[in-house]
């Protein structure tokens, strides 16, 4: 009973804050701020399923710090140059989970450190990102896919839409999928996948190309958001992506890296910085809550047994 | 009894580097028996049973099971034909549900989905089959270590195995469970099913098997039908010569003083040992020998305060110990089981190994005195014999008999009065052993205590004073000196062939 309490103490925490930033300023329930949430939870949520797929397949993954950003400048730059959408979805979708690829060959067959390797493709993204663009922003004109993107269904922002279809797609594969149990079978005691016959560089290699997928999605809508590839982007998710799967850790299926939690995990963390800017707290204290986060998110998921991932 | 032969295996020879570890190994299996495979520590079960899984391959020598031949044949292929294995260490996802487990290797899905219901069915059906009665859809996490076990055997029943390895299936199962298990077997055997049961634990051999093969230094020196053969034959078999060798030169009576122990262990109960009692006395190297599974690595662990304690206490010249840290405090010594994990900091140089423990004493407001420190290594590289091109050399770079002697010589010239000593001289050739040896008389001479634990009983008599008989978490036996401790009979006690009642 206690533990299931602790399980949910992140969302009760949650619920508890809400109440009062909804004292400290009544805008913050409204619809527009919820969907103002979504809007800027969407790309984040994406990127923090991409690296929960790894995460449970039990490796790590900070390459996203990189390739997020190296997308979004190609993008903004192929645009520009007149290349059509039709053309340049595709193919930097495709460099992504190249990326991603590449991060699943080192790991699983040349028998690198994950942590070390996507630290790597990182950086080799970002160095690829500021050759491109020489760390200039690069605006996006096209008014058609900048609506699309902003633009709403039934009410609700376009963006949300396609994190909830993300979210949807991807937990049920996790969950129910038999890709999604090797993976969870991998992370879970490698040992015991081994035994059962599962190819584990295979599928970790394959979890590295999701996520790298995922990457390079939102890689490509992150632009579209705020009209231009501002240099550096991916770095800003560093951070609040990997705080949100271990928010995530809390929930749902305590003690495991799990989607719905992940998905969860995002918009709390997004809701806590909306919260703080709608009561006044000046935007620069952000990484430092999220920092403050991070470490409450860990130890919470450290007393489950999580054991998947040693750094 | 069928007699139709379903594995075949001849002359199989098997190197690792440094160690034969098959010798030209023939063995033949019978479809429906159960054969025990039995030996010592090294004596090559693991390495016969991988190469039957084709978890290895053979160097040499051909291998057939059901008339084809496996020499191309990996472990998926093995596992198709009908090759089944519950290994010692039981690797199980523990979040996924016991169905989930069971039938990891073969799900079955349904556009894209794994089907839940189907899984359900076809687990439960498998755990039936084992003979214990656990929820399928239980978690794994929640199961206790004997229930693991079977859902091991079921996992390993899923291939529909003509041929199922056990490796000590019982060495973490109560008295009740084992009983289960051996219906469950007998059951799978009337179905034709084989079976190869590797145990040290002679009263179940004899309870399941119907013929017996020794190996011994990787050769098989004995297989026989178990109604032909006694408990002492086999135990003669897996010692060998040994017996002859060990024959102790009437030692030096030590000098111990009977009066004030150093370390007492009082009353001590874990998960694996039970209410274990002894005294330790200047002067005495005292044997805790047994077989692997019978507790002695959890004991020792559980007198430094480094596993947990269901009851007892442990004193060393009246100070409790509760903690590691109070342990070396104390004057505890540590020689661990597994050197590479435990024992030496790989990367650090032979001269930081050996001051770890008690860099203290070099120190002054802070900071290490490097020619202090420098000069005791050179005292310890020249008493203890360690063979290293330097004391600034990386300690992996040396043999593992000089890293285990860089480990002893690490708490001598501390205040060190009790050595625990884990199958300290385990991989290390026979000059290295006999150095080890001499320091552990030697500083149990010079009024130390050293309790000595290993599965290798010649070698204990050889090094101890007394001796500790250990089986299935029990002292069985106390030999209080080994003027008249037979080897065979301190074997048998080991083995739960005398007075090993649970």
């Amino acid at each position: 009973m206690l533990r299931k309490m602790a399980a949910y103490s992140i969302l009760l925490a949650t619920l508890i804050i809400a109440i009062m930033f909804a004292i400290a300023n009544p805008k913050f329930v409204s619809w527009e701020n919820f969907c103002t949430i979504f809007k800027h939870g969407a790309i984040l949520s994406i990127i923090s399923i991409g690296l929960t797929i790894v995460m449970t397949a039990g490796e790590i993954d900070f390459s996203y710090g990189g390739t997020i950003g190296l997308v979004g400048a190609l993008f903004a730059g192929m645009l520009k140059k007149g290349y059509p959408p039709g053309v340049t979805f595709p193919v930097l979708l495709i460099l992504s989970t190249f990326f991603g690829f590449l991060n699943g060959i080192l790991t699983s067959y040349v028998k690198l450190l994950s942590f070390m390797t996507t630290v790597a493709t990182m950086f080799i993204a970002m160095g690829l990102e500021r050759a491109y663009s020489s760390g200039l922003t690069c605006w996006i004109t096209n008014e058609k896919l900048l609506s699309i993107v902003r633009g709403n269904i039934l009410g609700f922002p376009n963006l949300g839409w396609i994190a909830l279809i993300v979210f949807l797609i991807f937990f049920a594969m996790v969950q129910f999928s038999r890709v999604g149990y090797y993976f969870r079978a991998i992370g879970g005691n490698k040992k015991a996948a081994i035994e059962v016959g599962i190819n584990i560089s295979r599928y970790k290699t394959i979890a590295f190309m999701l996520a790298g997928f995922l990457y390079g999605l939102a890689g490509l809508l992150e632009p579209l958001r705020v009209s231009g590839a501002i240099a550096y982007s991916g770095q800003n998710y560093l951070l609040p992506a990997l705080t949100s799967v271990f928010l995530g850790t809390t929930m749902f299926f305590p003690g495991q890296y799990n989607i719905p939690g992940t998905f969860v995990g995002a918009f709390i963390m997004v809701m806590l910085m909306n919260g703080l800017t709608l009561s006044g707290v000046p935007f620069y204290f952000t990484p430092l809550l999220q920092g403050i986060l991070l470490v409450v998110a860990v130890v919470i998921a450290s007393d489950r047994r999580i054991k998947q991932i040693k750094f | 009894m069928a007699s139709q032969t379903i594995l075949e295996l001849k002359n199989i020879v098997k190197a690792f580097p440094g160690v034969k570890a098959l010798n030209n190994v023939c063995f033949s299996l019978f479809q429906g028996e159960v054969h025990a495979l039995v030996g010592a520590n090294g004596a090559g079960k693991t390495t016969l049973v991988r190469i039957i899984t084709r978890e290895l391959k053979e160097d040499e020598g051909k291998i057939y099971f059901l008339g084809k031949n496996l020499k191309k044949a990996d472990v998926k292929e093995a596992r198709k034909l009908g090759i089944g294995i519950v290994e010692q260490e039981i690797n199980l996802v523990p979040f996924f549900s016991v169905a989930e487990n069971i039938l990891l290797g073969g799900l079955s899905s349904k556009l894209l989905f794994v089907e839940k219901k189907d899984l359900l069915k076809k687990a439960s059906e498998l755990l039936r089959k084992t003979g214990k009665d656990i929820d399928a859809r239980k978690k794994v996490e929640e199961l206790s270590p004997s229930e693991q076990v079977y859902v091991a055997l079921a996992r390993a029943l899923s291939v529909n195995p003509k041929l199922l390895i056990l490796d000590e299936p019982t060495a973490r199962m109560g008295l009740v469970d084992t009983e289960i298990l051996f219906q469950t077997l007998s059951n799978l055997k009337r179905q034709g099913v084989s079976i190869i049961y590797i145990s040290h634990r002679l009263e179940e051999i004899y309870k399941i098997a119907d013929r017996v093969t020794v190996l011994r230094n990787g050769e098989n020196v004995l297989t026989a039908s178990i109604s032909e053969i006694t408990p002492g034959d086999i135990v003669k078999a897996i010692l060998g010569r040994k017996q002859e060798e060990h024959l102790v030169k009437k030692q030096e009576v030590p000098a111990v003083g009977k009066t004030h122990p150093l370390l007492t262990v009082r009353n001590l109960s874990g998960e694996r040992f039970k209410d274990v009692s002894f005294q330790l006395y200047p002067g005495e190297v005292v044997g805790l020998v047994g077989m692997v599974g019978a507790g002695k690595t959890e004991l020792l662990n559980a007198i430094i305060g480094r596993e947990k304690r269901l009851s007892g206490e442990v004193f060393i010249e009246g100070r409790k110990i509760m903690s590691p840290y109070q342990a070396v405090k104390a004057g505890i010594g540590i020689v661990p089981e597994d050197r590479k994990v435990e024992g030496i900091v790989e990367n650090a140089s032979v001269c930081e190994n050996i001051t770890l423990p008690t860099i203290e004493n070099f120190q002054r407001f802070g900071l290490i005195k490097f020619t202090r420190e420098r000069k005791h290594c050179f005292k310890a590289i020249e008493r203890f014999n360690i063979q290293t091109p330097s004391p600034r050399q990386k300690i992996k770079f040396l043999s593992g008999g000089n890293q285990q002697k860089v480990i002893v010589s690490r708490w001598f010239l501390s205040n060190m009065k009790v050595l625990i000593c884990d199958e300290a001289s385990q991989g290390m050739d026979v000059g290295a052993k006999f150095e080890i040896y001499n320091f552990i008389k030697q500083f149990a001479r010079n009024g130390g205590a050293v309790l000595y634990s290993t599965s290798d009983i010649p070698e204990a008599l050889r090094v101890c004073d007394r001796l500790l008989v250990m089986y299935n978490g029990r002292i069985v036996k106390r030999y209080d000196s080994l003027e008249e401790a037979d080897l065979n009979e301190i074997m048998l006690y080991a083995m739960g062939g005398k007075g090993g009642n649970r």
